[in-house]
């Protein structure tokens, strides 16, 4: 049995995948990864899958509700780890999905995909309790360093596909091409933008509700408020004309990003020209959201799928809603 | 998700549901004039009631609407990188004024948000207190909820929870609300409401606390030799233990 069959069949069954192994699969991954361009170019018909966030199970049912890997073709958003309790599995599984299948299956990076951030929400964590040592964490570190910035699915009008949103920086998807990317996620900068951003309704829109003077100012700067620092005084906001301009500009007819939690699994705006796709169901086994898959067809035509969160039961390794037990706090 | 309690006199009820949908956020900003936090519980909610018609309910709406909406009184806390961040980006932005904050407000969303009454009954009184000794028998409990409000994971530079919990016994209940606040490398804070209730006697009691410090001085409070000193930085309860308490009050009525 190959190895990633045998790392696949591993997670599948719930089985600890042996750390030499792991070693192995990052190693073919990195050498894999390397030769891909900062922004990988996707053929249709694919499906888009947003964050992961470690739920195993869920990322399971993903796969069933799309369709298996190769016969359905994926691009998954980054933020594969932290949060959920299975972020080594996730990641191992979609890593070896990669290995075997490098034209049917494309992984972009995260913020999650990061030394620092994955320290402090649980990949690290989990990696110490499994492993007994950080060895597996760095080792998936460094393979996250490899990863795509982007992706472009089709081309002339096609989908312009990033974990967080657009850059100030960036107008032509060209630019992204020159970004040195095999790096730790920096603080400031281009790739840090893309990975982070977020669209904002309220910016640069003249109809939103606001008050006497407020709208006036508003109206006046019309062309300054496209962008806004978020008020944690770092990090971007994009408007609407942000996205008009890219998807003009690049000849696409959509952005499809993730990032950001949606009851509803998914969410269009700006005149359906930029989506939010999340596909981590019940995030952090208390949301009660529900997850969704977007598959662009060759006519770039958008189906969306949903699913909803594992029920627990007691032959799965599935975590559970947390189980109250009375406690006498004071 | 609802559980109840009644025993002639007084009754309680909590509620859980899943965070809003897309609708209900519009709305909820609509109110708010602010971003809402991307967890927000909107069917959430502890309520108690007196047979007298008086009532006091813990939600999310009518804690977040306590926020401060301009950022003008919490005095705009920015995350630790977020000077280094501003300075890489003044000449980097293809001409676009780029740099305005937009919609300044109170992102931590910290709250000092006590409960919703109605009527009006309690009212300040430093001379009451919750009695703990009485809390810490432990009699069997007939109702026990948590009930999360909000949490807000601050872009990944930390995190905010505003979380309730109940237990109801046959003669007492009390109620914790709590905030609980990290800013990656520049804030610990926790805001503590409690309501005791005495249903032999018809004393209510509130207290409230506010802790507060600054990231640097908790990793000064780590023990030497500690082995995971990052572990106990995540551990609310520890923390709690070491904020030094910055403000209190209590409150009490008769029923």
């Amino acid at each position: 049995m190959s190895l990633t069959d045998r790392v696949i069949e591993l997670v599948q069954n719930g089985g600890h995948v042996p750390e030499s192994i792991v070693s192995q699969l990052c190693q073919k991954a990195e050498e894999l990864l390397l030769e891909e361009s900062n922004v990988q170019f996707v053929h249709t018909p694919v499906t888009i899958c947003g964050d992961i966030h470690g739920q195993l199970h869920d990322l399971l049912t993903l796969l069933k509700t799309g369709g298996k890997c190769p016969d359905t073709n994926y691009l998954f958003l980054g933020d594969f780890v932290d949060r959920g309790f299975y972020s080594v599995e996730s990641f191992l599984l979609l890593l070896s999905l990669k290995v075997r299948y490098p034209d049917r299956m494309t992984l972009i990076r995260g913020n999650h995909e990061s030394r620092q951030i994955t320290a402090s929400y649980g990949f690290y964590d989990e990696c110490i309790r499994k492993y007994g040592s950080a060895n597996v964490w760095r080792m998936c570190c460094n393979v996250f360093d490899y990863l795509s910035l982007a992706a472009l699915v089709g081309g002339p009008g096609g989908v312009f596909c990033v974990h967080g949103g657009l850059s100030p920086s960036i107008t032509k998807i060209d630019e992204i091409r020159s970004i040195d990317r095999k790096q730790e996620v920096p603080h400031e900068g281009p790739m840090c933008d893309l990975l982070w951003s977020d669209p904002d309704e309220s910016l640069n829109d003249v109809t939103s509700p606001s008050i006497g003077d407020m709208e006036l100012q508003a109206a006046a700067s019309r062309d300054s408020q496209a962008w806004g620092v978020s008020p944690r005084g770092a990090g971007y906001l994009f408007g609407r004309q942000p996205v008009e301009e890219f998807n003009q500009l690049n000849n696409t007819s959509l952005i499809a990003r993730a990032h950001q939690l949606v009851l509803e699994g998914y969410r269009e705006l700006f005149d359906e020209q930029l989506v939010t796709v999340w596909s981590a169901p019940n995030y952090c086994y208390r949301c009660g959201n529900i997850a969704a898959i977007l598959t662009i067809e060759d006519d770039f035509s958008r189906t969306y799928r949903e699913f909803e969160a594992v029920e627990p039961d007691d032959k799965s390794r599935v975590v559970p809603m947390k189980q109250l037990t009375p406690e006498y706090f004071l | 998700m609802s559980k109840s309690f009644s025993n002639g006199v007084w009754s309680v009820k909590t509620n859980k549901g899943t965070i809003m949908d897309a609708s209900s956020m519009a709305a909820a900003e609509e109110r708010l004039q602010i971003p809402v936090p991307e967890m927000i519980f909107g069917q959430n909610e502890i309520t108690v009631t007196h047979q007298s018609g008086w009532k006091l309910t813990f939600n999310a709406l009518d804690a977040l609407d306590l926020v401060d909406k301009t950022g003008n009184k919490s005095g705009h806390l920015q995350v630790a990188y977020s000077e280094e961040w501003r300075k890489s980006r003044e000449n980097n932005s293809h001409g676009h004024d780029v740099s305005k904050i937009h919609r300044p407000f109170d992102w931590t969303y910290s709250t000092d948000y006590k409960g919703t009454e109605t009527p009006p009954k309690l009212v300040e009184n430093a001379n009451t207190k919750i009695p703990f000794e009485k809390l810490k028998q432990q009699k069997p409990i007939v109702l026990f909820d948590e009930v999360p409000l909000y949490e807000d994971e601050l872009g990944d530079n930390g995190m905010v929870t505003f979380s309730e919990k109940i237990r109801v016994m046959e003669d007492d209940m009390l109620i914790l609300v709590r905030l609980y606040l990290r800013v990656d490398d520049v804030v610990f804070r926790i805001r503590d409401t409690r309501v005791y209730i005495d249903f032999q006697t018809g004393h209510v009691i509130r207290s409230y606390i506010e802790k507060e410090d600054s990231f640097k001085n908790v990793r000064k409070r780590v023990p030497i030799g500690s082995t995971d000193h990052t572990q106990l930085l995540r551990d609310p309860n520890w923390i709690d233990s070491v904020l030094p308490t910055t403000k209190s009050m209590t409150y009490d009525c008769k029923l």
